[in-house]
């Protein structure tokens, strides 16, 4: 099943490290895919749809994960993590845990009989906490490979599982697998974090029920949603009147991320419009300090909002109080293009626009020589005008969000900047 | 019109506020800021003035002297632009602006000051040296070293001075109040503005207690309270000495306010001496060289006062006469600075919250 040398290691199974595979396999390289998570798919599968088209997320992502996982010159090992790199002459030799899913995957048909018989109950982290899910679960229903997995530290090991499931593929002894590769190249597509909105206690963030932060819309509007409706979480109620806050934790110093997240005012705007079309009789207001609509039909795309009546409001909002009776939210800010003075507004959700934290794990698996980073601790770009995807070592190049805060769109981008980097790369070797 | 003056901001840069340029707008400060309202807001107002060199609307705005830089706003600044420190500045700077005859110029400048606080201090030693006489070494009686006529003379003329130049400074400062002389108050809403504040805000200090750090508060407030008994112990003093006798043994009175009014008074000097050495808040990381005159002053002249009281107790009369002169020198030289120097807050403050109240009431 596996070869023991590859052309290309690519590091994160999300949209970056999917379409650098993707493009490299089509050129006859062999590439192996690491993915962390029990799933390909990294952060855009997760989502509803996509800024400026309004695209579905899951319907471009979900071909793209399909094409990585049966690309006959694609190795997926998900569930595993790069333990070491090291440089040995012009390769690589890379080490790589795979965790132990206790369910053979080569068996396993994802028919979730197990997760039905499962008794045990914990949140659901890729809803975000907003439902839950077994200790035995399929991650999502579009996830791939679409095997079970167990969460060993909830499993109260009573073994339902493995006395119903059909094909037999529950494996209690599983124990963590290492394997030793030889590759020429590595991309690290390893992407970012989300802003734990935690860190911004003016907000109230999991001290108001009502408060929630953007990953956790996206869920409540994407087409695979966890309540099939969009309803604020203290009690149920159909939001009537909901408020965004752009730049949380970023372009903000007091918190230590100084830069601009890139997407927060455009997946706001999304939010916003899809809310309009979820919840017709909703207001919708955003509080921004600027709108940063960059990119090619993200202007159109406000104004399109603005059109549709989405209320935006110069001024960070500064301080979120709860009202107890309500549950309801009132946010304090400065009406700085309005009649001026210091205002307050009552909300009855509050949508946090989280920005993005760097994602410098990868850098501890580096053995024998350093991966530079840049001062937000994003992955170095040594020529970011002329190789964009290049960083300080040889050999190892970066894409996606893993260089700085990106969209969609500019993610794939640097992925393809990446590929043909690195073919260039490897063909130069010979 | 307004011309921009990009020099502005770097010439406030002298009162501290160093950060400002890195401002971007957001509004943050005047959002989180307790005492910021729909009609009174600050500071990012007074930030974008000062970027913008709008020298008129800063001169004109009673802004700097309604906030109490509790630091909310510079803690969670994005920028760390320091808003609270700008307002600080900015209120040096109006000091400044509003005296007369540039006097405080000279205590503002590090280097003049210096001359200026020694002058003071040999025109002190000086006066003490001419008027007074070699003291009564066999009981003590600070008469004998200053008599009560010189004293009192010496008082009076020092509270006239300050009188009027208070009140010539609060009116240039009234004047500049871009638009107040051309509105009309009623009398008696100006007089209930005046009763308010002077309750609200002098005694109780109601808009510090906003603040989210009380303890702050309670400081200032103790020393508000711990001055106001030892004005209070000190006419007594005066007026036992003048109308009944000085060997009266009702001044056990005016003995006890004064000792229970220095322990507050000593609490609050010594938590901001300790807060400003420490740094570690963000109003006391820059202190200016005026802050730290006005706290040792004003540090001293409790202090002395106690060792005076000391010294009586344990019959060490030299101590005593030493003390009593130190006491009379730094008291001299915090009340004839008093317009020219941080103590002026005392004046400035009740009038920009008196003329913020009656602008609210409009």
């Amino acid at each position: 099943m596996f070869h023991l040398e590859y052309d290309v290691m690519v590091v994160g199974g999300g949209i970056a490290g999917q379409e650098t595979s993707l493009n490299l396999a089509n050129m006859g390289f062999k590439v192996i895919l690491i993915e962390k998570e029990p799933s390909i798919g990294g952060k855009m599968i997760l989502l509803s749809k996509v800024f400026p088209t309004l695209d579905c997320a899951s319907c471009i992502a979900t071909p793209k994960m399909s094409e990585t996982m049966r690309h006959e010159n694609i190795e997926v090992l998900s569930y595993s993590e790069v333990s070491s790199i090291e440089r040995i002459d012009k390769k690589f030799k890379v080490k790589i845990l795979k965790k132990p899913k206790f369910v053979r995957e080569d068996l396993c048909t994802g028919c979730q009989e197990c997760e039905a018989n499962c008794p045990v109950n914990v949140e659901d982290q890729f809803n975000f906490g907003l439902v839950g899910r077994r200790a035995v679960y399929i991650p999502y229903s579009t996830a791939i490979p679409k095997t079970a997995v167990i969460d060993i530290d909830n499993c109260i090991l009573c073994g339902a599982c493995e006395r119903v499931c059909p094909a037999n593929a529950i494996d209690f002894t599983q124990e963590p697998e290492y394997y030793t590769l030889k590759v020429k190249s590595v991309v690290l597509a390893t992407g970012f974090n989300l802003f734990p909105a935690r860190k911004k206690p003016q907000y109230g963030f999991g001290m108001y029920p009502n408060v929630m932060d953007a990953m956790e819309m996206d869920r409540l509007l994407s087409p695979t949603r966890p309540y099939n409706a969009v309803i604020r979480p203290l009690d149920g109620k159909i939001p009537e009147n909901i408020a965004y806050i752009l730049c949380t934790g970023s372009r903000d110093v007091s918190v230590g991320n100084p830069i601009c997240s890139q997407i927060c005012c455009m997946y706001s705007i999304k939010q916003a419009q899809l809310l309009m079309g979820a919840l017709p009789l909703a207001d919708i207001t955003i509080y921004y300090i600027d709108i940063r609509a960059f990119g090619k039909g993200f202007e159109e795309f406000y104004q399109q909002a603005k059109d549709m009546g989405v209320q935006f409001i110069k001024g960070k909002v500064a301080k979120i109080e709860e009202i107890k009776e309500s549950g309801n939210l009132k946010v304090r800010y400065e009406d700085i293009e309005g009649s001026g003075g210091v205002k307050e507004m009552e909300h009855d959700l509050v949508v946090l626009s989280v920005g993005m934290l760097s994602n410098p794990q990868i850098t501890s698996s580096f053995k024998t020589e350093e991966l530079e980073l840049d001062e937000y601790f994003y992955v170095k770009q040594t020529d970011p005008l002329i190789n964009p995807a290049k960083t300080n070592l040889k050999g190892i190049f970066a894409a996606g969000t893993a260089t700085g805060p990106k969209d969609i769109p500019d993610s794939i981008l640097s992925a393809g900047a990446a590929s043909a980097e690195v073919a260039a790369y490897i063909r130069s070797l010979k | 019109m307004h011309k921009i003056n990009s020099e502005f901001s770097e010439k406030i840069k002298q009162y501290g506020a160093f950060d400002i340029n890195a401002c971007y707008n957001c509004g943050n400060c005047t959002a989180i800021c307790p005492l910021s309202t729909e009609d009174n807001s600050f500071p990012r107002k007074m930030i974008r003035a000062t970027i913008l060199g709008l020298e008129d609307k800063i001169n004109s705005s009673m802004d700097p002297w309604l906030c109490y830089y509790c630091g909310e706003c510079s803690d969670t600044c994005p920028r760390d632009a320091d808003p609270g420190g700008l307002m600080m500045a900015l209120r040096r700077y109006q000091i400044r602006k509003f005296s007369l005859g540039k006097v405080a110029d000279i205590f503002y400048n590090g280097f003049s000051s210096v001359f200026a606080w020694i002058i003071l201090t040999l025109l002190a030693i000086g006066g003490i040296y001419i008027f007074g006489n070699y003291p009564d070494m066999e009981k003590i009686n600070p008469l004998s070293m200053i008599s009560l006529d010189t004293l009192h003379d010496g008082g009076i003329i020092a509270f006239i001075f300050l009188i009027l130049l208070a009140f010539f400074q609060i009116y240039v400062m009234m004047k500049s109040v871009n638009g107040f002389k051309k509105k009309s108050f009623k009398f008696s809403e100006s007089v209930k503005g005046f009763f308010d504040v002077l309750f609200k805000e002098v005694l109780a200090q109601k808009k510090f207690s906003e603040c989210e750090d009380k303890s702050r508060y309670i400081a200032h407030l103790s020393l508000v309270w711990g001055f106001i008994g030892l004005f209070i112990a000190t006419i007594t003093v005066m007026m036992i000495d003048l109308f009944i006798s000085t060997q009266s043994t009702l001044k056990i009175i005016p003995k006890i306010i004064g000792i229970v009014s220095g322990l507050p008074a000593i609490y609050g000097s010594v938590y901001f001496l300790y807060k400003r050495g420490k740094q570690k808040d963000n109003y006391s990381k820059y202190s200016h060289h005026t802050d730290w005159i006005f706290i040792i002053l004003i540090f001293l002249a409790i202090l002395s006062g106690y060792a005076l009281d000391i010294c009586r107790w344990s019959l060490f009369f030299k101590g005593y006469y030493v003390s009593f002169a130190l006491h009379l020198i730094i008291v001299f030289e915090l009340i004839i600075t008093l317009p020219f120097t941080k103590f002026s807050h005392l004046m400035y403050r009740p009038v920009a919250l008196w003329l913020a109240e009656l602008k609210n009431k409009e």
